[in-house]
């Protein structure tokens, strides 16, 4: 007969190693979804995009944000009908089979974010409307930049359509503001690398389809990449001087506007951020906001930052990780979104329950995000 | 059956885990976790993270519970291997 003692360090061994265990075993439940999001497979993308429709159909509603900021919520507002755009357009080329519903769909997110409601968020900070603005050279650079960068894409899948002048207008806009010399502001003195980025990556998505020439990345990556570690501020003052330093956010998402771009520029961000900011536990992965040795307690862009890892930057991670076929990463990222999003579906749409429109919609543009044939079997 | 409990219980917590998925899916009240800030309702601040410790829990003790069980389920074999042993 065991002592009771012998009973009690048996259980405890127990529960030590299944909890050592966990993070290796845990992450293969995942593992299925994230493979077939890697492989680009019909009923993955089918499940996600499907969700993400329901929510444009729906209307991203502005009571589902609550930032304590009205700028932010308008903002939130906005970003949640660009990124439905892009992962609908996405989804459309990586299920030709429903390339024309996708579209559609697309259409209605991209109507969303240039309706009133989605332009709000940039009239507010300026004083003006974005689409007056696209008659001058001054500002707006969010708007421009992550607008410019869907309608880019809705060009590409149709290019004769009735948001094509529209487009014209946008990039036209955008490079007017690059070619000045000067780092264009996203609000009144406020200058981001991250949204810099969207905007060209809307010139080289509009350069795909032959509607613009393709822009000039050198002085991108001039003023917006730190020399020392390949990762990107994340804002500047006037004279390009660092305001806010290198972060995982600002990063992850210009990777995955500037792989539009094709070249190294998007796959040297991705590289870095994998280099210097990707971490986790097991099978778990996760992005580090703020390099190793600089701490700081996130913003509006990050989101909340846990144990230095945070919620965009692990999320935005995804979509370089698909691009630049880095696998595992993917595999191990996904991991992370799917024990904390907890994905949820029925009737074929898959969407995460933690995440909302807007997560859902991120998840979607990341997880679909074109490796360079898959954008050019999209241009055809 | 007894052996089982562990492995039912955790049956149950999924169940139950599940069902809570479906009803935050079902509100707006979940995404709001992603922005949450000073107007964000005390329900979604609360409801919201409970979920998470209880999904998030239920992963943890996924391991631990399959080890517990296994291991009652040896012992309860071996008692009845031994019973009938000396019923013989």
């Amino acid at each position: 007969m065991r002592s009771g003692r012998a009973r009690l360090a048996e259980r405890l061994a127990l529960v030590a190693v299944g909890l050592v265990a966990a993070p290796f075993v845990v992450p293969f439940l995942a593992r299925p979804s994230a493979a077939a999001l890697y492989a680009g497979d019909h009923d993955a993308v089918v499940g996600l995009a499907s969700a993400v429709e329901l929510d444009v159909a729906r209307g991203a509603r502005r009571q589902s944000f609550a930032t304590g900021s009205e700028r932010f919520d308008h903002e939130w507002t906005f970003g949640a009908s660009m990124m439905a755009a892009m992962g609908l357009g996405q989804a459309a080329v990586l299920v030709p089979r429903e390339r024309a519903r996708f579209v559609r769909s697309m259409e209605r997110a991209l109507d969303a974010m240039l309706s009133d409601a989605g332009r709000a968020y940039d009239r507010d900070a300026w004083g003006e409307d974005p689409l007056d603005a696209l008659a001058h050279d001054r500002g707006h650079m969010a708007y421009l930049g992550y607008g410019g960068l869907a309608l880019s894409l809705h060009r590409l899948l149709a290019p004769r359509s009735r948001l094509a002048s529209l487009h014209d207008r946008f990039v036209a806009a955008i490079a007017r503001r690059l070619a000045m010399g000067t780092i264009p502001e996203t609000y009144p003195g406020e200058r981001y690398p991250p949204d810099l980025a969207m905007a060209y990556g809307a010139l080289c998505l509009s350069a795909r389809g032959g509607h613009t020439a393709p822009p000039d990345l050198a002085a991108f990556a001039r003023h917006g990449v730190d020399p020392r570690t390949s990762l990107l501020y994340q804002s500047l003052d006037a004279e390009g001087r660092v305001v806010d330093g290198t972060r995982g956010s600002g990063t992850a998402f210009a990777a995955y506007a500037l792989s539009f771009c094709g070249g190294d520029l998007a796959r040297g961000l991705d590289a870095a951020l994998e280099r210097h900011l990707l971490t986790g536990i097991g099978g778990f992965g996760a992005v580090r906001e703020y390099p190793r040795g600089h701490a700081g307690k996130g913003d509006i862009d990050s989101g909340p930052v846990v144990l230095g890892t945070s919620v965009s930057a692990t999320g935005f991670s995804l979509a370089g990780a698909r691009v630049f076929r880095r696998r595992e990463r993917f595999v191990r990222v996904f991991a992370t979104a799917w024990l904390f999003g907890a994905p949820t579906g029925r009737d074929m749409r898959r969407g995460f329950v933690t995440g909302g429109p807007l997560g859902d919609a991120i998840l979607l543009a990341m997880t679909t995000a074109l490796t360079r044939e898959e954008l050019a079997r999209g241009a055809r | 059956m007894r052996p089982l409990l562990p492995a039912v219980v955790w049956c149950v917590l999924a169940l139950v885990e599940r069902a809570a998925a479906h009803a935050l899916a079902a509100t707006d009240a979940a995404g709001q976790l992603l922005s949450a800030g000073p107007h964000t309702p005390l329900a979604v601040l609360v409801a919201v993270p409970a979920f998470l410790v209880l999904r998030i829990g239920l992963f943890v003790a996924l391991v631990p519970t399959a080890l517990f069980t296994i291991r009652r389920l040896v012992t309860a074999r071996r008692a009845r291997h031994e019973g009938d042993v000396s019923a013989s």
